[in-house]
């Protein structure tokens, strides 16, 4: 899941304020409630007049809510606004159909992939039924090297930008596993499909291309035994699914 | 000391206005963003000072750069992050509207999702008369074809997605003599529910039982839930308008916290 990674305090006072949406924004997540004065002042070693005003100008802007009986504060309008403009809406709009289609055509989880950071990012997901767990998945990181999303979402790099990345991760895994992730990407250049069997999981992944190259990747994953015996068709819905998704976003 | 307060809310709602202007700026540049030029350029903020700004946002978490045009925009972990606390507060700001719904119109009320072809029923209240006489739905999972919520849930879906999304044409059958049999008799309700927000079925769910269920949308403006008021048609029918007031009153009691605003252009 998205990272909670203790954070220094910003030194700009846009970013303090922003400091106590993110703290408001996990908090909810976390425990679908929000958080009274005392709380985020605990938390940001701050004082509690510094914060209090801090909040009491959020929430006259519309950025953070107070609850009347409890007196808490949670996220505000103002900011989902503009979370309805982050990451690509337009992608996400022209992706939600056609995953909905591969999913109940396949019955196994789509998940939509992007860059974000160096790993990838689950933004949207789909599932034929409860059993199959859609949901939920939004916002989980995984690592680029070690994923169908990843390979796929890497196969649009140059040569040079691959090299930097296989150059970065080398430390951490080995030559080896280095020159693997570099097969799995040419493949994936070659063949537009990128697949990854681990276990009893079976992943595939295909690229999306925008007007400046592979913005994100669309993947299917399930059991290898549900999916070995209709890989074909898998792949097939997979590409057509990403053909759809590309003849909507223009 | 007042003017030592007054300078530092001064201060508070200038950082504050200063932020709204370079997030707006990068909303109204989404998807493509801006270069830092750009932001200075559109927001009229001193360039260093969003140089400095800059890396601390992006280590929040609220913007990054694009990995091939290097520009900035606002995240889609920022996205992620607003659609999983918007998950989290679908069930828990759910439940004060249900109670007072149910309560205003003395029937039981439901907040229902769709998983696939699958209603899920998410929470409940059920007045305290009738609580005895009803078992919880809580968690329970069944055809979303079958379901009060059914129209309202499929009316975000275009119909080749709507088909595929049922699989088959004959509907799982239910004990209703009114219930639509095929997708092509459930096509017009879904249809109407996307126009009107909500959906009154009488009969047509479950025999002696009506419902009136309400569109819940998101601030990505899509539906993800509904908001389901059912009961013995008896009790229903003389009250039909009060019923679809109060439903859609609370779904938009709900769809509010979501940052649903309206829809955009």
């Amino acid at each position: 899941m998205i990272e909670r990674r203790p954070r220094a305090v910003p030194s700009s006072n846009i970013g303090r304020r922003l400091m106590l949406i993110r703290l408001l924004l996990d908090e909810e997540i976390d425990t679908g409630k929000g958080l009274g004065v005392t709380e985020v002042a605990e938390r940001t070693g701050r004082e509690k007049s510094q914060i209090s005003r801090a909040l009491r100008t959020l929430q006259d802007a519309g950025y953070v809510d107070r609850d009347a009986d409890s007196l808490t504060y949670s996220v505000g309008r103002r900011i989902l606004q503009l979370a309805g403009y982050a990451g690509n809406p337009a992608l996400l709009n022209a992706a939600y159909e056609p995953m909905e289609l591969l999913a109940a055509r396949i019955s196994e989880r789509v998940e939509l992939v992007v860059e974000s950071a160096g790993q990838c990012l689950t933004v949207e997901t789909a599932a034929a039924s409860r059993t199959i767990q859609g949901a939920g998945w939004v916002g989980r990181l995984t690592p680029m090297h070690s994923s169908a999303s990843g390979w796929a979402l890497l196969s649009g790099r140059s040569d040079a930008e691959l090299a930097e990345f296989l150059g970065l991760v080398v430390p951490e895994l080995g030559k080896a596993t280095a020159d693997e992730v570099a097969t799995s990407v040419q493949a994936a250049r070659e063949t537009g499909l990128a697949r990854y069997d681990h276990n009893d999981l079976t992943v595939i992944a295909a690229p999306i291309i925008g007007t400046g190259g592979v913005d994100a990747a669309l993947c299917l994953s399930g059991p290898s035994y549900r999916m070995s015996g209709r890989l074909t068709l898998a792949i097939d819905s997979l590409e057509a699914t990403v053909a759809s998704i590309a003849s909507r976003r223009f | 000391m007042a003017s030592d307060r007054r300078d530092s809310e001064a201060e508070e709602l200038a950082a504050l206005q200063c932020g709204d202007e370079l997030l707006s700026a990068l909303a109204v540049a989404a998807p493509s963003g801006l270069t830092v030029s750009g932001l200075a350029g559109a927001t009229g903020t001193d360039r260093g000072l969003i140089t400095r700004v800059v890396p601390e946002l992006i280590e929040l978490g609220f913007i990054e750069r694009d990995g091939i045009s290097r520009r900035l925009r606002l995240s889609w972990t920022f996205a992620a992050l607003a659609r999983r606390m918007t998950d989290a507060r679908l069930r828990q700001s759910a439940n004060p509207a249900l109670a007072h719904l149910s309560e205003t119109v003395g029937q039981s009320a439901y907040l229902v999702v769709r998983q696939g072809a699958e209603a899920v029923t998410v929470a409940e209240s059920i007045p305290p008369s009738r609580s005895l006489q009803l078992m919880s739905w809580v968690g329970r999972s069944y055809p979303v074809s079958r379901s009060d919520a059914g129209p309202v849930l499929l009316s975000g879906l275009d119909v080749e997605t709507l088909r595929a999304v049922l699989g088959t044409e004959i509907l799982p059958q239910v004990e209703a003599p009114k219930a639509p049999v095929t997708v092509t008799e459930l096509l017009p309700l879904v249809e109407q529910a996307g126009r009107d927000g909500f959906c009154v079925l009488v009969e047509q769910a479950e025999e002696g039982m009506s419902s009136v269920a309400a569109r819940v949308r998101h601030f990505g403006d899509r539906v993800i839930a509904a908001v389901v008021v059912s009961g013995p048609t008896i009790h229903m029918r003389d009250m039909r308008d009060k019923l679809i007031a109060s439903t859609v009153d609370a779904a938009t009691a709900v769809e509010v916290g979501l940052g649903w605003d309206g829809g955009r252009e």
